[in-house]
């Protein structure tokens, strides 16, 4: 059942308290907010399918940084719903608060103890919420303020230019809007099995825009619908027969993984060490899986820059094979920030490897902290001296 | 050399037969899979797309030591960065990728095959 009114911000809020004044101006709002300490509610409303702001105000900047990636973990890429990721913070925090800003890591965050701003919050709400396509501003431009002499000069070209900007603003959500009927029109013919080729023609066409598109937050999830939707249908049209028998090696090891808990047990009590692999490419993904666990050693992957920034919230490794290309990001600003971002995996190895061999390339690779740089594809050797120089262990 | 196999376990560790098998016929699916995308890419002038393509499969190719299709896409990749993008260039570096890849496929074929035929 569909919700009447849907919040537009759920506050995850430990101690309404110390953020009094931050509810109250949000009540005072026009926003529509639901306040919760509730975990499980936080993941729920991470899959509910409504756009949404999610802001939390723990304690500590850490802790709520460290919260939202733990429900996010929980959470598959495709039942994601659209969202920022905002955080309330003490004025002490602030520093730390940008630079998790600049690296991504939150979108946005409010000095909330004390509140200096007090409209600050809903401002920036408000510009989120319209980055997720809910626009909330008033639909005409009204002005407060009188604008001094020269007649009606200054007062038309402003009222020109804000027109200006929503018609281009409505261009691109009604672009947005397209991607999505075209996605859902295929998805629905391929339930059916009654794919045309103008579907094949018209997502390709799509998948080329969004393939241009180096990190923009707003697109992740439409991308990963549409990159998901367009694998799972060449693979059915090259090889239908055995696409029916045999799951994608991706579905594959998820489920095996699934399927023997016991084994995961195992690995855990032996206290072998652990390699995560930020890789987009399925083939070098199953391979890297296949060596690394035929070393005894833990393996865990991350397809995007945005789930490794997960993982490295929230599981520590002993080493991050990072591949550059990715498609949301480039795999060497991660580990640029991965320093500054305070997290268990601040001082985590991170070894490039790429297919890459060009010298700017591991120039750059050097100066973003990797500490070697590793052609593709990966080999036992190579690992081998990676985890005698690191005292990796592995579990036998 | 089309294809060599001798260093697989370099790349996947220890494989018992199954695996192997499985294994070359995942490289084998993902090649044609492949080949397909870099063909339309072509075809819709996307280089950013076939920069990609050709960028990854210059890597997975090395698994199964296909290494006339790995040069053959490095030259793909150096194609873009050098804007050599001219029909006739482009045209002619397909014809030979076609041929390397399908090289490469009819023996990862091949050995699959006597895999099979050399456990019954």
């Amino acid at each position: 059942m569909t919700e009447a009114n849907p919040p537009h911000l759920l506050l995850y809020c430990i101690s309404p308290k110390d953020d009094e004044l931050l509810l109250k101006v949000l009540k005072q709002s026009e926003l529509v907010y639901e306040v919760t300490n509730s975990k499980s509610r936080l993941i729920n409303r991470l899959k509910d399918g409504i756009n949404k702001l999610i802001l939390l105000a723990t304690p500590s900047l850490e802790s709520s940084v460290k919260l939202y990636y733990q429900c996010l973990l929980e959470v598959p890429d495709e039942e994601l719903c659209r969202h920022a990721f905002l955080v309330a913070c003490a004025k002490h925090e602030e520093q730390l608060a940008f630079n998790y800003f600049q690296s991504r890591v939150i979108d946005d965050y409010i000095v909330a103890r004390p509140l200096y701003e007090l409209h600050r919050p809903i401002a920036l709400c408000y510009a989120q919420l319209e980055k997720l396509g809910i626009n909330l501003h008033k639909a005409s431009v009204a002005l407060p303020l009188q604008v001094q002499g020269e007649g009606d000069g200054p007062l038309q070209a402003l009222q020109e230019g804000v027109e200006r900007k929503r018609k281009l603003r409505c261009e691109f959500e009604s672009l947005l809007e397209q991607f999505d009927q075209a996605i859902a029109q295929a998805d629905a013919h391929l339930a059916k099995e009654d794919v045309s080729t103008e579907d094949i023609g018209l997502l390709r066409l799509l998948l080329q825009e969004l393939q241009q598109n180096s990190f923009r937050p707003s697109l992740i999830r439409l991308q990963h619908r549409t990159l998901h939707l367009l694998d799972a249908l060449l693979l059915k049209l090259a090889q239908p027969e055995e696409n029916t028998a045999d799951p994608v090696p991706e579905q594959q090891e998820q489920e095996q993984e699934q399927d023997n808990p016991q084994q995961l047990q195992v690995n855990n009590e032996a206290r072998a060490s652990r390699i995560l692999m930020v890789e987009d490419d399925n083939l070098a993904a199953t391979m890297g899986k296949r060596l690394i666990e035929s070393m005894g050693l833990g393996f865990d992957w991350a397809p995007s820059g945005r789930r490794a920034l997960a993982l490295l919230q929230t599981k520590k490794f002993d080493l991050i094979l990072m591949d550059i290309n990715l498609p949301d990001t480039d795999g060497l600003l991660i580990a640029d920030q991965l320093p500054n971002m305070h997290c268990i995996n601040s001082d985590t190895v991170v070894a490039v490897l790429t297919g890459n061999k060009q010298k700017a390339m591991v120039q750059r690779a050097v100066k973003a902290g990797a500490k070697h740089y590793l052609i593709k594809p990966l080999q036992k050797d190579t690992l081998s001296k990676l985890c005698s120089k690191y005292h990796l262990k592995a579990h036998h | 050399m089309t294809i060599d196999l001798s260093k697989l376990s370099q790349h996947a560790g220890h494989l018992t037969y199954a695996e192997e098998k499985d294994l070359l016929c995942t490289f084998y699916t993902s090649l044609v899979k492949r080949h397909q995308d870099i063909v339309e890419a072509v075809r819709l002038n996307n280089w950013q797309h076939f920069k990609a393509l050709t960028h990854g499969l210059k890597s997975s190719s090395l698994y199964y030591g296909a290494r006339p299709l790995h040069l053959c896409c490095e030259q793909g990749e150096q194609l873009v960065d050098t804007k050599q993008l001219g029909s006739d260039v482009i045209q002619k570096w397909l014809a030979d990728f076609t041929q390397h890849s399908y090289a490469a496929q009819c023996a990862l074929a091949e050995v699959i095959k006597q895999l099979d035929t050399a456990r019954d």
